[in-house]
């Protein structure tokens, strides 16, 4: 017999809190138009007058400008908010991708098995040498050298979700991989083979619904990182154009000024990340618990 | 010296409610007895077995039962109490022996630790011991095998290791948790023959867990059923099979098949399932599937009773003397 | 076992031989050498002579021949960007970034293990839930902001330890160590911490994940039925298999504190590999980049070929299987 124990109780509290945390992020970026308090884009907005302006409460800072204002005079919270935008978006459809490409590819190669599965499996193990930064930096840095420099601007969000989700694939096409070989062999499967249904509505009608499980788990925990890439990326400078700054780009462009004491450029873009990434971990570690068939401290 | 257990309660606490998962359970076992202790999955005799040796972790706790070992009372619900006991009085030959010998040691080695753990030997007598008691549970050559890695020994041999394990610190009740269940037909007879043996030899007591009724059969020498976390029937072996009281135990009894018996026709089950503990029925927790049951059994649930030598829970027993058709 | 071996072997040096291929490929697509090198101006007989002394004229199989003829003998070519030998400057920033990367995994090794082990075994405290909680975040925040903030704080405000660059360095043969200067040792620290913190975490966690596991596995619920001692439990068999994966993870985070020393040697302008990688892939630098790929491939094909070695030396399971899994 076994019990199917709960949550503890402060783990549960913990998750939802951060549940709600990142509807509070997905609210605040969708509406950020309209709860910015300035229009960074808009260069006409900008007053050099404003520049370096620290926080409110601050003795030199402006009522008008929250968390202060970054050398030309743009309002750091409205950066934030415009940045969370991008992070998150960014974010979300990397991993989006990465499942897409992933899952798809371990669905396919443990059902067809052969040279197939060999060869995608030996692919990535290969890519597994290398540490996802790599390939992400390497991808986008050619991707950036082969493309012609007029293209860079409208093509460089997607060139950086492309480099973000073929880093991080091969989490999600080997759980997807070990989950068909073991459905493979279970009855619903070969009665569908032996009622001569076409293999892909089996393989992504009926496989896919019972693999989810462990991709869900890998989802939440390749979204935290797939946002810190990219905010990486940017910071290093090789991600998003600095058009339009993701959450690394303002850290990027606010720590030129860190020498000279004008920390808020840096901190409070870095806040909003980190507290968005660990809100993710956390709703992720509550979830893997949740979906977890292993109960620690029951008996049979 | 018998083994007796008393009032054993096993609790699952949660923030909402206590709900209880093994309820009033007693026994007795004279040395050299084996108590065959019977039901199907979740009726809590896993639970009961783990209880004894107090490997029961939160939020299911022991809350009430005292187990007397050569003469000394313990009370079960501290883990402290039941510590000293494991291996030494009480030993416990777990179900799966696949996954219930370290994998990274050598089996020999791991005896020999067990012994040292509770007999004053030195590394050159424990291993000299070791052997031997591998060749005392039927181990084919105990010396060589004795550096062996558990995955280098088929299903039979691991779970003899097991038995060497329980056995050799020499306690005076030894649980055998499903113990035969991981394993083919024929090792499972011959481990049943082996636990036999060593019963008859030793003198140790045996608590034997097992849902199945031809293990009983063969090895014990008294029967307790379980259901819903209660004890609802207890009697000699003979009479139990012979002249089943309680009607559960008599649906169990008669959902074996049988070689030689009637071909064709269905095999009888028993319709519905045991309730998950803390949705119990009220009065006796069988009644919703009993072909017996009656008003009384709907509202008041029917306290286990002694005659003799044998116990019952039940308003409307079957006939005794009524024998299986 | 020398079969699993070798086989490993093989398939590292096939990873090796792919990434080369894709490296060379990769770096014939991107910009054109003869521009680089000559610039707008040359003529025509110009170029065509620079292309034939390049071999660019050949067909690619002969040219991917020549560069890995070339790779083996160290001649890696010359960085566009700054006109010095590949091999040279590689030399030259190696032992800034081993000598990063090894205090970095010196402190996650240091403090990840026991830290682990800690909040494995003493579940319910607060110091447990604390350092928990404090790991969350460590792998929440980026390594970057970790080490602007650590700049802020003990380099800008309390201008206790430096912001940037390696200190003095004292040339041993071909290496350069900064430890054996004050200011070199001063100057390692907050970089090997902000380094240190996301693999600490992560390490930290694998550990007490591992360790959870084993310690509810059934081997260990055996070994307590037994009777053996908390403490032999933990350590004999609690921890040492937990140590398996643990390796396993641990070298390949070796192979993570490689990557991300990229984004601390920017924040620090530490003079590593890593910071020669980002100007390259910022300036695309061909040559560079290829040979940084090359020898980040080299080096973690070494790192998963030992800990595989290891696996199979430490796990006996591995060792009697043919080839191995």
């Amino acid at each position: 017999m076994r019990l199917s124990l709960g949550l503890l109780e402060g783990t549960r509290r913990g998750t939802h809190v951060a549940l709600l945390v990142i509807a509070a992020y997905v609210l605040l970026a969708a509406f950020a138009r309209w709860v910015a308090p300035q229009p960074v884009q808009d260069l006409r907005s900008l007053d050099l007058m404003n520049a370096s302006l620290p926080p409110f409460w601050n003795a030199e800072g402006n009522r008008a400008f929250l968390l202060g204002t970054d050398e030309q005079g743009r309002d750091v919270l409205s950066g934030v908010l415009f940045g969370l935008r991008l992070s998150m978006g960014v974010g979300f459809a990397a991993v989006a991708l990465a499942m897409l490409i992933g899952v798809t590819a371990g669905l396919v190669s443990g059902y067809r098995g052969g040279w197939l599965d060999a060869f995608l499996m030996r692919a990535a193990d290969a890519q597994l040498t290398f540490p996802a930064i790599l390939v992400a930096m390497l991808i986008d840095g050619v991707a950036r050298s082969v493309l012609p420099r007029s293209v860079h601007e409208t093509l460089g969000v997607p060139v950086v979700i492309g480099a973000i989700a073929l880093a991080q694939w091969v989490p999600f096409a080997r759980a997807a991989r070990v989950g068909t070989l073991v459905e493979r062999e279970k009855g619903y499967v070969q009665a569908a083979q032996v009622m001569a249904r076409p293999w892909g509505i089996i393989l992504f009608g009926h496989v896919l619904p019972n693999v989810l499980g462990p991709i869900v788990v890998i989802a939440t925990v390749g979204l935290g990182n797939a946002i810190l890439t990219e905010a990486t990326l940017s910071f290093l400078g090789v991600g998003i154009p600095p058009t339009s700054p993701s959450l690394g780009t303002l850290v990027r462009n606010g720590s030129a000024y860190l020498p000279s004491g004008a920390w808020w450029m840096v901190v409070f873009p870095g806040l909003a990340l980190a507290g968005l990434v660990l809100a993710v971990n956390v709703a992720g570690d509550g979830l893997r618990d949740g979906l977890d068939p292993k109960q620690r401290g029951a008996v049979s | 010296m018998s083994i007796a257990l008393e009032g054993l309660q096993v609790t699952l606490r949660t923030p909402g409610a206590d709900v209880p998962l093994v309820q009033d359970v007693s026994f007795r076992i004279e040395p050299g007895q084996v108590l065959g202790l019977v039901g199907e999955s979740g009726a809590g005799k896993s639970l009961t077995a783990s209880a004894l040796i107090g490997l029961v972790a939160p939020p299911v706790r022991i809350t009430a039962g005292q187990l007397t070992v050569r003469a000394r009372a313990v009370s079960l619900d501290s883990p402290e109490a039941i510590r000293p006991l494991r291996g030494k009085e009480v030993g416990f030959v777990p179900q799966d022996p696949f996954t219930s010998l370290d994998p990274l040691f050598r089996v020999g080695d791991q005896l020999v630790e067990t012994l040292r753990a509770h007999l004053p030997l030195d590394r050159v007598a424990a291993r000299e011991r070791a052997v031997q008691l591998f060749a005392d549970v039927g181990l084919p050559s105990p010396a060589e095998r004795f550096s062996h890695y558990p995955h280098q020994l088929s299903g039979g041999m691991r779970q003899r290791v097991a038995i060497a394990l329980a056995l050799c610190a020499q306690p005076a009740l030894v649980i055998a948790d499903e113990c035969t269940t991981a394993l083919d037909v024929s090792t499972q007879a011959q481990i049943v023959s082996l636990l036999a043996r060593l019963v008859e030899e030793r003198g140790t007591s045996v608590l034997l867990i097992t849902h199945d009724l031809g293990v009983v059969g063969e090895l014990a020498t008294e029967v307790a059923i379980m259901y819903a976390g209660r004890i609802v029937e207890r009697a000699p072996l003979g009479p139990l099979l012979r002249a089943p009281r309680h009607p559960y135990t008599r649906a169990l009894l008669d959902a074996v098949p049988r070689i030689g018996g009637e071909v064709g026709g269905a095999l009888p089950a028993i319709p519905g399932t045991m309730p998950r503990p803390g949705a119990l029925p009220p009065g006796c927790a069988f009644h919703p599937r009993c072909p017996r049951a009656s008003e009384r059994c709907k509202n008041e649930r029917p306290p286990l009773e002694r005659s003799g030598d044998s116990e019952l829970a039940c308003w409307h027993p079957l006939e005794a003397g009524a024998s299986r058709g | 076992m020398i079969s699993g071996i070798l086989t490993r072997l093989l398939q590292g040096l096939g990873v090796l031989l792919v990434v080369g291929l894709l490296a060379f490929a990769v770096s014939t697509r991107m910009g054109d050498p003869v521009n680089n090198m000559l610039g707008q101006d040359a003529t025509i007989e110009q170029r065509e002579a620079m292309r034939r002394e390049l071999g660019l004229d050949q067909p690619f199989v002969v040219q991917y021949g020549r560069y890995l003829g070339r790779v083996v003998r160290g001649q890696l070519g010359v960085s566009y960007r700054l006109g010095i030998p590949v091999g040279e400057l590689l030399v030259e920033r190696l032992p800034a970034s081993v000598e990063l990367s090894a205090m970095a995994m010196f402190l996650t090794l240091l403090l990840g293990v026991p830290l682990g082990i800690y909040t494995a075994i003493r579940r319910e405290s607060v110091l447990s839930k604390v350092i928990l909680g404090s790991s969350l975040v460590g792998l929440s925040v980026p390594t970057f902001l970790i080490g602007l903030l650590l700049i802020f704080l003990f380099a800008v405000q309390l201008q206790w330890l430096p912001s940037s660059g390696r200190g003095q360095v004292v040339a041993l043969g071909p290496w350069t160590t900064g430890l054996l200067t004050s200011s070199g040792l001063r100057s390692l620290v907050l970089p090997s911490i902000t380094l240190a913190l996301f693999s600490l975490a992560l390490l930290l966690r694998l550990v007490r994940g591992e360790l959870l596991d084993v310690l509810h596995s059934d081997h260990v619920r055996f070994a307590r039925a037994r009777g053996l001692s908390e403490r032999s439990i933990n350590f004999r068999h609690g921890f040492r298999n937990a140590l398996l994966p643990v390796i396993t993870v641990a070298a390949l985070q070796l192979g993570g504190l490689l990557a991300f020393a990229v984004v601390t040697e920017t924040v620090f302008q530490w003079p590593g590999m890593g910071l020669l990688f980002l100007q390259a892939v910022q300036f695309v630098d061909v040559p560079v980049i290829c040979s940084y790929l090359l020898l980040a491939a080299v080096m973690f094909v070494l790192i998963n070929f030992i800990v595989d070695v290891s696996y199979r030396v430490l796990d006996p399971r591995v060792r009697s299987t043919p080839g191995g899994s």
